[in-house]
């Protein structure tokens, strides 16, 4: 599994300029307009979802029927791609949280960890789509993955949901435990699901 | 003798394809050429050999084990070379290497140095930027670098020209002095495969048409000139396939019925040739 961990890094070191540039974009900008909250909820997300996006090199140059070849199991490799998912999220947490301290200082560091947790979330809806129907045909529900979020909430606005009352009610630290337990669920059951996906996987 | 490739009553069905009753085997130590005509169910069956696909029906043993159920042991001892190099595009030889170090307890750097070298592989150019030859030359070096037992390799020949064919089929015979080594190669250049096979396993729309040893197979047939008088002759049964022309009839002819008759040596092109295009008798 080391192998395949480091095959994506070596991929992703090779996009390294352009991630760095869009980043650098943000950071610029989270300054300008002092708001920490702007890159640190970007960025996390970008860098989580980035693995993703590589899996379409893998899939055009047929890695994965290399990579079988080699000694790994297939529930390794399917491990390996969210292992470096979130590798890639904690090591940007990390640094936004860094940014967010210096711009907005300790009180957006619990944004942070939010963004992070989103990230993961959207992390578990992807990887199964991706490796259920490739990256070309999930591109278009991926998308919709993204609007989910905005999607419950519209939703719950028509509805009737008083949602400001609602956060304001929740009690903010037994709130973020629960949604971590949540997410930290979701990821399990995702890597579960992927593994199922790629065990019958053909090539 | 242990045999390093067991296929029984192999079965795949695909829209517009079967693979039907495939049986072989390769004892240890030997060279299967697998040929067959573009679509004749070459890559479908190393593909199966490999567990990247799985079987309808019938069993596949490599080096004694189950490929699809096989754990990470098995490929250990497996070196494979697939029709494109399945490296992505961005990365280069060194961040191959470093791959393949990573995955293979047995890797061995020197040798995978000593054969990129031989093979003049750029280390810094990304695989996108590789001709079909040198990413064929990559993928063997890859496939070489660790204690591999069983070599499987599909259309490895063709995209490369004569001098490296042949320096190819050099490193195979290099590879096979180890008795215990085997290696299963698919290609339609049949003249590379007659040089260095020990077995030769036809296939033809999904069907094995035979699968023996070279040298009983190159003994078995000649390619008979005749009159149609003399094929009139011929008892039906010894005549693999025959072709008429102006000049009157080429027959691939069983050695034992050929007796008396105008014949050349019949080369396993010959062979594929007369079961694939000539006129049944």
């Amino acid at each position: 599994m080391r192998a395949m961990i480091l095959k994506d890094l070596l991929c992703m070191k090779k996009q390294a300029k352009s991630v760095l540039l869009v980043l650098l974009v943000w950071l610029v900008i989270s300054l300008t307009t002092a708001s920490g909250a702007f890159f640190c909820g970007l960025s996390i997300i970008y860098v989580i979802i980035l693995p993703m996006a590589s899996l379409s090199y893998d899939e055009r140059s047929h890695w994965d029927s290399r990579a079988l070849t080699m000694p790994v199991t297939r529930a390794q490799l399917v491990l390996g791609r969210y292992i470096v998912a979130l590798l890639m999220g904690l090591a940007m947490l990390a640094i936004s949280a860094v940014v967010t301290l210096l711009i907005d200082g300790a009180e957006g560091l619990p944004l942070c960890l939010v963004f992070f947790l989103a990230g993961v979330f959207l992390l578990s809806l992807c990887m199964p789509l991706m490796l259920k129907l490739g990256v070309e045909k999930a591109r278009i529900l991926v998308a919709l993955c993204y609007l989910v979020p905005f999607g419950l909430m519209l939703l719950a606005e028509q509805l009737g949901v008083d949602i400001d009352g609602l956060l304001s009610r929740l009690d903010s630290a037994y709130a973020a435990a629960a949604g971590a337990v949540l997410v930290f669920a979701a990821l399990c059951v995702s890597v579960l699901i992927s593994m199922g996906i790629y065990r019958k996987k053909e090539f | 003798m242990e045999n390093a490739i067991e296929v029984s009553g192999l079965a795949k069905r695909y829209p517009g394809f079967a693979l039907e009753g495939l049986s072989f085997s390769l004892p240890s130590g030997c060279i299967m050429g697998l040929i067959g005509e573009n679509g004749a169910g070459k890559s479908t069956t190393i593909r199966l050999l490999l567990g990247l696909a799985r079987p309808d029906a019938g069993s596949v043993r490599l080096l004694g084990e189950d490929p699809y159920s096989a754990g990470t042991e098995l490929r250990e001892r497996l070196g494979v070379v697939m029709d494109d190099c399945c490296v992505p595009e961005t990365l280069c030889l060194r961040d191959l290497r470093r791959i393949l170090r990573a995955g293979y307890r047995s890797f061995d750097g020197r040798r995978f140095d000593a054969l990129a070298e031989r093979f003049e592989l750029p280390e810094k150019k990304p695989v996108k930027d590789y001709s079909r030859g040198m990413r064929m030359k990559l993928s063997l070096t890859a496939a070489l670098s660790h204690d591999c037992r069983l070599l499987i390799l599909d259309e490895a020949t063709s995209g490369l020209d004569p001098v490296v064919r042949d320096e190819l089929l050099d490193i195979f015979l290099e590879f096979i002095q180890d008795e215990g080594r085997s290696i299963l190669v698919s290609s339609h250049i049949l003249s590379d495969l007659e040089k260095v096979c020990d077995y030769v396993t036809f296939i033809h729309g999904g069907r094995l048409l035979f699968s023996e040893e070279k040298d009983t197979l190159l003994e078995k047939y000649v390619v008979a000139k005749l009159s149609e008088a003399e094929l009139r002759s011929l008892d039906p049964a010894k005549v693999a396939g025959l072709r008429r022309s102006a000049f009157g009839v080429e027959a691939l002819v069983e050695r034992s019925a050929a007796r008396g008759l105008v014949c050349d040596p019949a080369g396993i092109e010959d062979i594929m040739l007369y079961y694939l295009r000539g006129e049944t008798k």
